[in-house]
């Protein structure tokens, strides 16, 4: 084999893991000046790898954390020119995850508790909890999911309403309008959404 | 979702617009930026056939490559030779290796040399250098070739050695 190319040998410099054929590497077994031009560039192309252009050590997370900040704020402004946000109930709570999740967990929550009554180690008062009251738990307790879930105020009164009227069994045309939940886990699943505190005051509501 | 994309890509973003730009700061803060609301803006059009990553550099090489021309035009980035605001000539080094040098004169020494690259094989020789991408994504960011990028690519590196040998530095 004549020596190869210049460039096939800066290709082979450059890429570690690029197999070379076979007849390549008989070549630089044998020829002292090719193998010598590949250590080479080896060397050079490491050299200027572990020499960047610029500074990059001396830009902490701190420097990128305000930049990151200001595209967010940008893409909300933008977002909002884009497509104004007319905010609807049946429109937006179950576009955000948190809100979805909060809201799947309350249903879920509330399902069960509906079709599985507590059982006989629940004490006498629970035991005589109607479905009324188990719905007003639920109810409450997905307000308040709602609540913690909508602190950035992107969820107004009418989405809360919407929610809640969900509830309300009586009105299934409003609830068949709303977009189908991504319901794709278990209500035990759901139930870790929930914080302990939450967990106990439902207990003890029961 | 898209936050944590910007989170995860934004400093990439930056590095090459600082490295196109030969550390304009100002000029790559508003890259950033730019890059990332175009991505949002175009975001229907980005079907997965190249990695975001990819999809986010050439639209940021884009845009970097459209300012420069706008801010070289104007005479605002390269600095004169003669006004000393480039970096002092390297030909006092005499025959020193490239690997003995002080961090900051190498990095000035391959600043002089990348500039000096035509504007396609610096591109090239940047992203595939400094943002370890495959030439076949190299050649997705700068719209060209995969063959096209590796011979861009080896004509950078026999320009970079060139021009470290005629500044008397052995690379």
């Amino acid at each position: 084999m004549t020596c190869p190319s210049d460039e096939t040998l800066v290709l082979f410099a450059d890429s570690e893991d690029n197999q070379p054929t076979a007849e390549l590497t008989a070549h630089l077994d044998s020829c002292t000046a090719c193998d010598e031009r590949v250590r080479e560039l080896r060397l050079a192309l490491s050299e200027w790898r572990s020499t960047d252009l610029v500074d990059a050590d001396s830009y902490s997370a701190d420097y990128f954390a305000p930049i990151g900040a200001d595209i967010e704020r940008a893409l909300d402004l933008s977002t909002a020119r884009e497509a104004p946000r007319v905010v609807t109930g049946a429109s937006l709570w179950w576009q955000r995850p948190a809100l979805a999740a909060a809201v799947a967990a309350a249903l879920l929550i509330a399902v069960g508790l509906l079709r599985a009554p507590p059982q006989s180690t629940a004490g006498p008062e629970a035991a005589l909890a109607t479905t009324e009251s188990l719905e007003e738990v639920a109810r409450e307790l997905g307000r308040g999911l709602l609540d913690a879930a909508s602190e950035d105020a992107l969820v107004d009164d009418q989405t809360s309403l919407s929610f809640l009227a969900s509830w309300n069994l009586d009105q299934a045309e409003l609830f068949d309008e709303l977009p189908p939940l991504p319901l794709t886990t278990t209500l035990a699943d759901e139930f870790d959404l929930l914080s302990a505190e939450q967990v106990d005051s439902l207990i003890k509501r029961l | 979702m898209f936050a944590q994309l910007v989170q995860q890509h934004q400093r990439s973003v930056f590095f090459l617009a600082m490295r196109l730009s030969r550390g304009d700061e100002q000029l790559s803060r508003d890259m950033v930026q730019k890059s990332f609301l175009q991505a949002w803006s175009h975001r229907e059009g980005f079907r997965g056939e190249a990695s975001f990553k990819t999809w986010l550099l050439r639209i940021a090489r884009n845009l970097i490559l459209n300012e420069l021309g706008r801010a070289w035009r104007q005479r605002e980035l390269l600095p004169d030779p003669s006004d000393g605001g480039s970096p002092a000539p390297l030909g006092h080094v005499e025959a020193q290796a490239f690997e003995l040098l002080e961090a900051k004169e190498k990095r000035l020494m391959l600043q002089e040399a990348v500039a000096a690259l035509s504007d396609r094989q610096r591109e090239v020789a940047i992203l595939r250098l400094y943002h370890d991408l495959s030439f076949a994504e190299v050649a997705e960011i700068c719209g060209i070739t995969t063959n096209n990028a590796k011979v861009n690519f080896h004509h950078a590196v026999r320009g970079i050695k060139k021009f470290l040998a005629t500044q008397g530095v052995a690379a």
